[in-house]
């Protein structure tokens, strides 16, 4: 233990630190005096004193070890233990000497208590180091973080060669704007009547919109009209099924829920309840799912005049809406 | 050591009501509407939209029987005149005030019933209807 406090400051006498604290401690306990001591000791009254004050003063070790022996304990419990292996590191001025040869004043910088409080901030910025590269690591990687919901809406029911609106919309969480695709694979026969926003230029191949797209905000809506197939039978269910893409090479997808099917029926898509007629909830529900859509402008004057009319009814032969009088 | 014992007492029994007030206030109509007048044949309605607006607003106006309504501002979709009753259909209102007029074929505006208001919350979906106020708000 004594080894390890030992220092060689610039060539002087071995230097160790003690407990300043400590050796008053066991000075009083002891009920010895400071004249005792430092009669024992060789140095001055002020010197012990000055000793004690000091949390880890830098003494001569010929002084330590006869510090100890005034007090009656070893060398060893006067020491500063936390320190031992930061004193052996560092290199220490020499203290200055009083009259008597002996020292006065430890060191005038507390060596070892900056040297800790230096690793300590080192490790505080190596600690920020790594905690700030995981961070950027983690928002760097982006699509780890992104939740995605994507819900479809299509109306229950359309009559043959009609149109009717779509909608798909795109929830996420994410802490930066991201990139995906969304694909949607639409039933056989029936025909794109109207897309927003444009899909990309391949997307409008037969049976299937694609769209490439960034995400930036929370929300965002992909919509389109499509006609039903002019000679479908009724009954005929029609199918949707789509993908959300994400992730850097498009290899994250979840499919889009929400409505997947649609009957052709004799009944308006935004009559619901398929009583021949658009009440007041039925319309405003067409507005809360279907209003924010770009191409819904067309489909709307259509659903407001059978709303006010009172009542419609699907004509087989004319392939019509006609309204009730 | 009392004090913040009592200071943590009312925060716990304040805490439920601040939030309950939220609730309420979260809760608040988007839509609300009143009489601005029911004199001769003109009945005036003034609509205040607050945030989020809703994307459609159904205003309901009961008639006397027999009155046909000559005039009605603004022009937007208007349902069943001539049945005791006429519907407007308003899209697209932003937030703030706005105006409605009907104008009757004879002064019987102060023999007409009163109105409603309906729309879907845009916070939960759900239909709201609210009756038209005669009061001055």
């Amino acid at each position: 233990m004594v080894q390890e406090t030992e220092n060689y400051g610039s060539g002087g006498p071995p230097m160790v630190r003690i407990d300043g604290a400590k050796a008053r401690l066991i000075r009083e306990r002891q009920g010895l005096t400071q004249l005792y001591v430092a009669t024992v000791v060789q140095v001055t009254t002020d010197t012990i004193s000055r000793w004690e004050n000091r949390r880890y003063p830098t003494i001569k070790k010929e002084n330590a070890e006869k510090l100890a022996e005034a007090l009656g304990v070893t060398l060893d419990d006067l020491l500063e233990e936390e320190e031992a292996e930061a004193v052996g590191e560092t290199e220490l001025p020499i203290p200055e000497k009083d009259t008597e040869g002996q020292v006065l004043s430890p060191p005038k910088v507390q060596v070892g208590g900056r040297f800790r409080g230096f690793r300590l901030f080192s490790g505080l910025v190596l600690l920020l180091a790594v905690g700030g590269l995981g961070w950027f690591l983690y928002q760097a990687s982006g699509v780890d973080s992104v939740q995605i919901g994507a819900t479809r809406i299509l109306p229950d029911h359309v009559p043959p060669g009609q149109s009717f609106p779509v909608l798909i919309r795109i929830n996420a969480r994410s802490k930066a704007p991201f990139s995906l695709i969304v694909r949607e694979h639409l039933p056989p026969g029936c025909r794109i009547l109207a897309v927003d926003p444009l899909p990309t230029a391949a997307g409008r191949e037969a049976g299937e919109l694609k769209w490439i797209s960034r995400l930036e905000g929370e929300t965002r809506l992909f919509s389109y009209l499509l006609a039903s197939p002019a000679m479908a039978i009724y009954g005929l269910d029609l199918s949707f099924q789509g993908q959300v893409l994400t992730g850097g090479r498009g290899d994250k997808s979840s499919a889009i829920s929400g409505d997947r099917q649609l009957q052709i029926g004799h009944y308006h898509w935004a009559d619901i309840n398929g009583d021949n007629r658009i009440d007041d909830e039925e319309i405003l529900l067409v507005y809360d799912h279907f209003g924010e859509m770009e191409g819904f402008a067309g489909l709307r004057d259509e659903v407001d005049t059978i709303w006010a009319a009172g009542g419609y009814r699907w004509d087989e032969a004319t392939r019509k809406y006609l309204l009730e009088q | 050591m009392r004090d913040k014992f009592w200071g943590c007492l009312l925060f716990l029994v304040l805490l439920p009501m601040v939030f309950g007030l939220s609730t309420e206030a979260g809760a608040a109509q988007n839509v609300k509407g009143r009489y601005l007048g029911k004199v001769g044949a003109e009945i005036s309605i003034e609509l205040e939209i607050s945030a989020p607006p809703p994307p459609l607003v159904i205003v309901l106006q009961s008639l006397p029987a027999g009155v046909q309504v000559v005039e009605a501002r603004p022009e937007s979709k208007l349902a069943d005149p001539g049945q005791g009753q006429v519907k407007w259909l308003l899209s697209g209102l932003t937030v703030g005030k706005h105006r409605l007029e009907l104008k009757l074929d004879r002064p019987a505006a102060a023999e007409a019933g009163g109105g409603e208001i309906r729309y879907r919350n845009p916070a939960d979906g759900k239909m709201v209807v609210v009756a038209i106020s005669d009061r001055a708000q």
